[in-house]
């Protein structure tokens, strides 16, 4: 990934800042000492994207006999902080060593050392539900937020929801209330199919570093989540990907966690981890609730219509087409009317990106690390996939084609 | 080695026109018989099927087999520059990877297109007994295709009682068009029996291009199976298209 990958990426998804990540690699530093900054953001001389400073960290430290690998996402104000920072954090890890590096102390004292340069220096779970390597993870997390972060708990002001949850599963635990939830990619590719797949829509006075921090401390209305369906994320159900299982929380807890075809134990999903730490029932929550969108990536969308993987040939084609007519893929997915689109991509495709819109397209779940399917027949509308054109191979090779245009 | 020359460049201008419509990249196979082209869209839902005989052109020399890939928007831009009366040749040495187009008129002009390494896809075409067989204007069926992209994307296609009646709906109204041999549009049709079929009107629309190169355009399909539309070139040689099928809501 460059800088300039990842602006184009970001201007083709719609997205004003982005984060850098990495900011505690020294390389990665360096590449981004070139950018101009304007109140704590930074850009180059030929885009309007903007970057704000972060990194991810994974913390290890014991906690009731266990060993506790928690990743957390820090926002900084400048490079300048990142590099006093990134002094501390060399005490408790070899920094050099990965993106994302691993560091020998607790998530009470990754607060202190970052906070200590100020409150605005912010200090985020990330992905709190995945099974590894979250606060409230299976494997390796804990059950209340005090267990990690102890007396460091009130500089903690958001949580990333992950894309296996969305906020109404986060509302059910009411415990959570108080903080802000966020919601972002982790891309580990400039691609718009991964980048923003998850974001923020953040009101502020001016596009500042600062102004975005203190509405994330604030949180309310100034913070609106863009989520995919938790289905989608990679750990959205309990199951086991050698033997394709895959299942709901209350089958997966009669099973108790083992997996009914080789005996071993499941990838506990998001849902069911959820289910476990939940205090209120499904549907429930806090009276103030954050708005939310929920939207799939429009390269999905294109594949399903197309019937192909989202990153063929024809599929990009496609989307890139699309794109040219429109200023982002943002802006497809949420606010170009249906006559517009029918235009732009013809009428069974802008049916699809309507009913995404709409959050009508129903996702067969994702399960230890298999990300979720938008499943094409079920109970859903069918026009869109009925009148798609049918592959011509299909009689070439003979193959036999029924009347939902599925090869047999 | 390959030379081909064709008393009017306009010709293959146009045959480049009629395979671009549909492909980007493809490979034209020439042999001692002539030269011909199968290729298939990008989203496999159209196919073009190009031959033209050794008989079509002035003067043709070829003794084994040769592919020629090329990059049709590449070429295409090429063929803009033929001039009326201008006549054409067409060149490939044995291990050169360039194809020589030579402009001779007033003027000879010479270009150089790079060729591709494109492989040779083995394609065969779709195997159909087709139901109904319509042989009509090419302008008439041009009518009918811009009268349906006015009100849908998709057009239905329907042969039965010795007419062709093509119909389109959608959020935007509906469109009728008959066609039959009273009005003299109608030039023959064979029927099986009755045929229905939907197909997308933005690939009709793109195969109409060569009806630049044929006054007559021969439509073939049976009910909810692809479609066959024929354009025959007046000196030998055709281009042939063949289209899936869309499925009608039930």
């Amino acid at each position: 990934m460059t800088v300039r990958n990842l602006e184009m990426g970001a201007s083709v998804k719609g997205i004003n800042v982005l984060g850098t990540g990495d900011f505690t690699h020294p390389k990665w530093r360096e590449e981004l000492k070139n950018l101009r900054e304007e109140g704590g953001l930074y850009s180059t001389n030929n885009s309007n994207t903007r970057f704000i400073v972060t990194g991810e960290v994974c913390t290890n430290f014991e906690y009731k006999g266990k060993t506790r690998r928690i990743h957390h996402l820090i926002l900084l104000p400048s490079l300048e902080v990142a590099e006093q920072v990134c002094e501390r954090l060399a005490r408790y890890g070899d920094l050099e060593a990965d993106g994302r590096p691993n560091l020998s102390m607790t998530g009470a004292e990754l607060v202190d050392e970052v906070v200590e340069f100020g409150e605005e220096c912010l200090v985020i779970p990330a992905h709190i539900w995945t099974p590894w390597f979250s606060l409230f993870g299976d494997r390796g997390g804990i059950d209340r937020i005090e267990e990690c972060y102890e007396d460091q708990t009130p500089h903690v002001y958001a949580l990333e929801t992950g894309l296996s949850s969305d906020p109404p599963m986060n509302w059910r635990v009411s415990a959570l209330d108080s903080f802000t939830l966020v919601s972002n990619s982790d891309s580990h590719s400039p691609s718009p199919w991964r980048l923003g797949r998850e974001a923020n829509i953040i009101e502020v006075r001016e596009l500042s570093y600062s102004d975005l921090v203190k509405a994330i401390m604030e949180g309310g209305e100034k913070v609106t989540t863009i989520e995919v369906d938790p289905a989608y994320g990679k750990y959205h159900w309990t199951g086991h990907r050698n033997c394709n299982v895959s299942l709901p929380p209350d089958e997966a807890i009669k099973l108790k966690g083992i997996c009914p075809v080789c005996g071993k134990k499941m990838t506990k999903g998001v849902a069911e981890r959820v289910e476990e730490l939940a205090d209120r029932p499904e549907g429930e929550g806090p009276k103030k609730r954050q708005r939310f969108l929920k939207i799939l990536p429009l390269s999905d969308i294109i594949a399903t219509y197309l019937g192909k993987d989202p990153f063929s040939a024809d599929v990009q084609k496609m989307y890139w087409d699309l794109l040219k007519k429109f200023s982002n893929e943002l802006q497809v997915l949420l606010e170009v009317p249906m006559d517009e689109l029918e235009k732009a991509c013809g009428r069974d495709l802008a049916k699809l990106i309507i009913m995404n819109r709409e959050n009508r397209i129903r996702i067969i779940p994702g399960y230890d690390g298999v990300y979720g399917k938008i499943e094409i027949d079920g109970n859903m509308e069918r026009v869109s996939f009925l009148r798609r054109p049918k592959n011509l191979e299909d009689y070439i090779n003979d193959r036999k084609v029924d009347a939902n245009g599925q090869g047999s | 080695m390959f030379k081909a020359v064709l008393a009017d460049s306009r010709i293959w201008r146009n045959i480049i026109e009629s395979i671009s419509t549909l492909v980007e990249e493809g490979v034209f196979i020439a042999d001692p018989t002539g030269i011909r082209l199968r290729a298939m869209d990008p989203s496999r839902v159209a196919m073009v099927d190009m031959e033209l005989p050794k008989t079509s052109f002035e003067s043709y020399e070829c003794a084994e087999e040769m592919p020629i890939g090329v990059n049709f928007d590449d070429m295409k831009n090429i063929m803009k520059r033929a001039g009326v009366n201008e006549k054409l040749e067409l060149e490939k040495l044995e291990k050169e990877a360039r194809l020589k187009i030579r402009f001779r008129g007033k003027t000879s002009r010479t270009f150089s297109l790079p060729l591709l390494d494109l492989g040779k896809e083995e394609l065969s075409v779709p195997r159909i007994s087709f139901l109904a067989t319509v042989k009509l204007p090419a302008a008439t069926l041009m009518d009918a295709i811009k009268d349906a992209e006015v009100v849908s994307d998709f057009v239905k296609i329907t042969a039965e009682d010795e007419k062709l009646k093509v119909t389109a709906s959608g959020d935007r109204g509906e469109v009728e068009v008959e066609i039959t041999k009273d009005s003299g549009e109608l030039l023959s049709i064979e029927l099986k029996e009755n045929a229905h079929a939907l197909y997308s009107l933005t690939y009709l629309s793109k195969m109409m291009v060569a009806s630049d190169l044929s006054d007559i355009a021969i439509l073939m399909f049976s009910t909810d199976m692809p479609l066959r539309l024929d354009f025959n070139l007046p000196n030998g040689g055709r281009i042939v298209y063949y289209l899936a099928p869309r499925m009608e809501a039930e």
